[in-house]
């Protein structure tokens, strides 16, 4: 970029661009929230681990009259 | 007016030494919240296990009717009146529009809850000390519980589970000793009125 070019079109931080926009913010102010929070719900639903079978053995047994 | 774009040349303009110190604060004070955040989930007493299962709600239906025979002492209103030995697991199950079974525990011995609904969402409460967890259907939510105080204490249902959720209330007693649950397992087992 010549210096001619630079004086007609500055060039505007990319920080500063974001913080002009009021609409992008707002968009990103919800949308950032929700994708983060629903993946950190699907993340925590996926890791829920089965019952143990040791303990479910156990308290049938225990049902039954065995120790 | 906050829709428009700020006057030209904010963005080179220094900040105001005040607005850094009020932002100064606020990061401080987030800070502050943050350390406190993480010492009390290692040194609050109220803190859940965060220990949960999947399970099929007629497999803990299953659980729960094996279970509660084992250690009956009773029935109070038509619901089974259950005294588990200290440290062994307890299987409460929530049902539009019952807690299952009665509780009889001992003060400060553990027990490992398991929570669990069979129907909808459920929310258990248990008052006056104002304890309160989400119960699912298809998730066991464990619990390792020590009352601390004797009494008689109420469950109820905190979240709207339809037309009987109002009536949806269970107990728990909390006994001293030995001697005291002997009373009540006498109580319990007379006819009641």
């Amino acid at each position: 970029m010549s210096a001619t070019q630079e004086q007609e079109f500055p060039k505007i931080p990319l920080f500063r661009l974001l913080l002009d926009d009021v609409l992008l913010l707002l968009f990103l102010g919800v949308a950032i929230y929700a994708v983060s929070y629903l993946l950190w719900g699907v993340m925590e639903i996926a890791s829920v681990a089965p019952f143990p079978e040791e303990l479910k053995a156990q308290i049938v047994q225990q049902a039954g009259g065995g120790q | 007016m906050s829709l428009q774009p700020p006057a030209e040349g904010w963005y080179e303009t220094p900040v105001a030494r005040d607005e850094r110190s009020w932002v100064a604060v606020a990061t401080v004070v987030c800070l502050c919240l943050y350390v406190w955040m993480i010492g009390w989930h290692i040194y609050g007493r109220q803190n859940p296990s965060s220990i949960s299962y999947r399970i099929e709600p007629a497999e803990y239906m299953q659980l729960h009717t094996a279970w509660v025979p084992r250690y009956q002492i009773g029935e109070e209103n038509g619901v089974p009146v259950v005294a588990p030995p200290p440290g062994s697991d307890v299987f409460l199950l929530g049902q539009m529009w019952r807690w299952a079974p009665v509780l009889v525990l001992q003060k400060g011995q553990e027990y490992t809850f398991h929570l669990a609904s069979v129907d909808l969402l459920h929310g258990f409460s248990l008052q006056p000390v104002n304890m309160n967890f989400m119960v699912y259907p298809g998730y066991d939510y464990v619990l390792r519980f020590r009352p601390t105080e004797t009494g008689e204490f109420t469950v109820m249902c905190n979240e709207f589970c339809g037309i009987g959720h109002h009536m949806m209330t269970g107990k728990i007693y909390v006994v001293e000793n030995a001697a005291e649950l002997e009373q009540l397992r006498q109580r319990f087992q007379a006819p009641q009125q």
